[in-house]
Parts: C-alpha cells; structure tokens; sequence
C-alpha cells in the first residue's frame, strides 16, 4: 500500500518536472526579467528532494539534468550529473541533518540554483574561452540565478501539498 | 565526522535548521559516521549513477552521434510544439471575441472554433509563404523550409533556439537560418524532428561579409558583451576602411556556408578595440533575434560549400548588385580576409 503511494507521488512529481521543463523553454510564455527567463525546474527538484529521500532526490536529478541537457544541446550527461548530486545531497541533508521546512528549503533552493547555473557558467562560457566573462556573469548569470530562486516558496508548498496528500494515512 | 540527526543550539536561528531536541543525558545519539555513509548503499549508487553518466557524456562527446536526443526529440518536440501553439493562439485577439458569441450557439460553437483555427493556420502559412516567395523572388536559387521556433533555453547567454525540423525535412547541420530581413543564425545540431539553432549573436559564428556601399570586407561574430544588446560585431577590418553608421552589411558567400548577399544588418558604430589598433564595426540585425518565432532554413543554394578564390570571384558586391542580385562587370575582388574567416566551428567541437 505504501508503495503505491509512493508510485503515485513519483508520477506526480514527474509530471510536474516535465510540466516546468516545457512551460520554461516555451517561447513568449513566462515574462523576461531583466532580460532573462527562469529555470522553474531548478527549485521544484530541491523541493521535492527535500520531501523525499536521497535516492528519489537522486533519481529526478537525473531525470531532470538529462531534460536540461537536451534543451542545451550538451553530450548528454554533464547536466544529469550534476543535478543527480545535487538531487541526492539536498535529500540526503533532509532526510538526516536539517528540518524540512519554508526557510531550509529556500537556503538549500538558493545554494542549489547558484551551485548550478554557477557550474554551468564554467563549464559553457568559461571553459570555452569566450570574452567578457566577468560581464556575462553579471548581466546574465546573476539574474538568471535570481529569477530561478524566486519561483522556490510556490513550488515548496507544491510539493509539500503532493507529498502530504498522496500518502497513506496512518 | 558524525552527521547528527538531532543537535541543540543556542542560536534562535539554528532552531529552525536543525532537528533539535532536548539533551537526554542518558539517551543514545542517532548518528551517521561518514564511514558508515560511504559504505552505504545510497552512496554506492550515487557513486554508480555519477560514473554511468560520465560514460555517457564521454561517449556522446566522442562519437557526435547524439542518438540518445533524437529520441527524447521524438517525446519532448511534439510537446513543445503544443505548448507553444498555444501560447501563440492565446494572443489573438478575435479568438475570444468568437469564443464569447459561440456561447449562445451550441450546435455552431464547435464549427466556428473549428474554422477559427483553420483561418489562424491558414493566416499565418500564407504570412509563411508571402516570406518565402519574397525571398525565393530575391534568390531564386534557394531552397528552404519553414520552421517554427518551439523551445528556447533559457540560460543560453546567445539566446538559441530549437525548430521544428530535422533531418527527416531535410535539415544538414551548418544549414543557415533566415527570416526575410536577413541571416539570424545557422544550424548547430539535427535531429530527426528538430533542429538546434546557434545565432548569429554567439561567438561561435563567424560570416564572412561585405559592407554595400565602400566595399569593405569583414567577417562578423558574435560577442558576450553585444549580445546582451542584441547585437553583433564585424571584426577583421582593413585599417583603412571608411565603414560609416547605418551601411548595411551583406554576406559574400565566399566561404560556401552562406548564400551571396543576405542581409545581417546595419552599422550601428564603428569603435576601436581595446589594447590594439584595429577596428571593429557594431552591427545590429534587422530582426529581434529574442523574439523571433517563424524562420526559414535553407537547405541547399547555388554555391553550397563550394569555396570560391576569391581572385577568381571577381565580383563587385556594391549595393545596387546586392538589391538587384546581378553580378557587375567590374573585375574588383571582394576582401580575401572574409572568405579566410568564413567557418563554423562543427557541432561535435563544441560540445
């Protein structure tokens, strides 16, 4: 029984993530914000990590990092990495160091989103050797990271609403 | 080191980040040595998972062959292709003025909905079409397909994008992309269903072309400064050159990657650059590369890859010739520096 549970909160959170991949890569659906776009599916990942345990943090990691490395035109697997790690720490912390709750969810959603974004600005622009770095991270990577933060409290409570409501009642 | 499951702290803060309770004097410690964590299983199959997918990602490097995309091509494209349909059929307006009078009519709601979208499909084809037959009358030699811009990734500084054809339209990659004011960017990687587009504002793109009115050669390429402004620059200027404000740049197609005289934009200024002596031009494309929805690929001209010497071209790219696309009888060569420079980096390079 439980693990049925368990099933239907994954399908939920899989629809989710895909529901966000699509909606932050459609073109002229979310506002530009200082010239930027947000990565919704940054914040739901560490979110729903959090609910859950290391594995299933892994496991959407993954499953989230291989979405972004299609979109990006990457070799498939720099992206799914990363975010498995990511994915597997914030609920490896959950599960055994920090409380769930509004405020560990928005520190762990902001250290993630700026672990990330800050990754993929070495690993795209840095390492490619292209000029004015320091600006781009001004003008492009740090809005960036501010828009993708902003979304965490909504989709906190998302996912805290699927993980409360599609579980056995005991 | 001990990861602890429960810890006190003085600090009001720590309250609401660690699992607090009360000091049992007598009670045992739920902890977690690190010895003990990295001999779990979890961290067994972090480790397994980590490993796997740097396979992954070094075989797809290596191989080019990004098999794995195309199919998750085949799941995601059709979804993005929605998605931006209908973000696309919210904005017009008369849509929900007729969604307001078909209320009242139950029988004919659903034909007038249906003819709505009819019309909106057929409004936008033959707006697709008045493009195309705008530019196939300018360049009769193209050939090109219409693709619609379904996904866009938002943490490319260059603002890429991913179209609605592949390789099953015809799509090659280095096909370069046009709207009918101009060159907006070049093909970067296929798939069967869809297409990633590099724009002109990257780096990574490197046109060879031709100011119309002096003559002048250059080669233009994106820059991460400009690109912020939505703007490009040409780079590899003679040093005496008399590029002005406003001339309009247009490809020679010396290098075999873009067709003879398509427009890349106007000169905004012409600035030195920091450190040397030299002189880049700034140059602003005709269309709002952000913004742009519908586009057109070419997939085959008159000339396509073929590297002309450009002693041998001898034609005089002035702007009457770039308007009228009729080779002049004037035996000046264009600037051997564009056709030198005129190269895209391949996909699997870049990766």
């Amino acid at each position: 029984m439980q693990l049925k549970y368990k099933l239907l909160r994954l399908l939920a959170y899989g629809i989710e993530i895909v529901l966000l991949y699509v909606a932050q890569n459609t073109p002229g659906l979310l506002p530009p914000l200082l010239g930027v776009r947000p990565v919704l599916v940054l914040c739901a990942l560490i979110t729903l990590a959090m609910m859950e345990d290391e594995k299933t943090g892994l496991g959407f990691g993954i499953f989230t990092g291989l979405l972004l490395d299609l979109s990006a035109g990457n070799a498939i697997g720099l992206y799914a990495a990363v975010l498995g790690i990511i994915g597997f720490f914030c609920g490896l912390l959950a599960a055994n160091l920090i409380k769930t709750n509004l405020l560990t969810a928005l520190a762990l959603c902001a250290a993630g989103v700026f672990v990330f974004l800050g990754l993929q600005f070495v690993f795209t622009f840095l390492l490619h050797n292209y000029d004015y770095a320091s600006q781009t991270f001004v003008n492009f990577y740090l809005p960036l990271m501010l828009y993708s933060f902003i979304p965490a409290p909504v989709l906190y409570f998302i996912n805290r609403a699927v993980a409360a409501l599609i579980r056995e009642r005991t | 080191m001990v990861l602890l499951r429960r810890a006190g702290g003085d600090l009001p803060l720590a309250r609401h980040f660690i699992l607090a309770a009360p000091f049992c004097s007598g009670g045992p410690w739920k902890g977690m040595r690190m010895k003990e964590f990295i001999k779990g299983r979890s961290f067994k199959i972090l480790l397994a998972s980590v490993l796997i997918l740097m396979g992954l990602l070094l075989f797809t490097a290596a191989s080019g062959n990004n098999w794995l995309a195309s199919l998750f091509g085949f799941v995601t494209t059709p979804m993005q292709q929605l998605s931006s349909g209908a973000v696309e059929g919210a904005t017009q307006p008369t849509y929900e003025e007729l969604q307001a009078q078909n209320e009242e009519y139950r029988q004919q709601l659903e034909t007038m909905i249906n003819r709505t979208i009819d019309y909106y499909d057929i409004k936008k084809t033959s707006e697709q079409y008045r493009q195309y037959l705008g530019i196939k009358e300018q360049n009769p030699d193209l050939e090109f397909v219409a693709g619609s811009v379904i996904q866009r990734d938002p943490s490319d500084p260059f603002y890429g994008f991913t179209l609605d054809q592949g390789s099953q339209a015809g799509v090659e990659v280095n096909d370069p992309v046009i709207t009918n004011l101009g060159v907006i960017g070049w093909v970067s990687e296929v798939g069967s269903t869809y297409c990633k587009v590099r724009t002109v504002l990257s780096p990574d793109t490197n046109i060879g072309v031709v100011d119309t009115r002096t003559n002048d050669g250059g080669v233009v390429t994106g820059d991460a400064a400009l690109a912020q402004e939505g703007k490009m620059k040409m780079v590899m200027l003679a040093a005496k050159n008399d590029i002005q404000k406003d001339d309009i740049v247009v490809t020679t197609g010396v290098g075999g990657m873009y067709p003879k005289g398509l427009a890349l934009g106007v000169v905004e200024e012409v600035r030195q650059d920091e450190g040397s002596t030299s002189q880049y031009a700034v140059i602003k494309p005709y269309d709002d590369i952000a913004e742009l929805r519908d586009v057109l690929i070419v997939v085959g001209f008159s000339g396509q890859y073929d590297i002309l010497d450009p002693r041998q071209s001898g034609e005089d790219l002035t702007q009457d010739d770039a308007s009228s696309q009729e080779s002049s009888s004037s035996e000046a060569a264009p600037d051997a520096s564009s056709s030198a420079a005129e190269s895209q980096p391949s996909s699997a390079a870049q990766e």
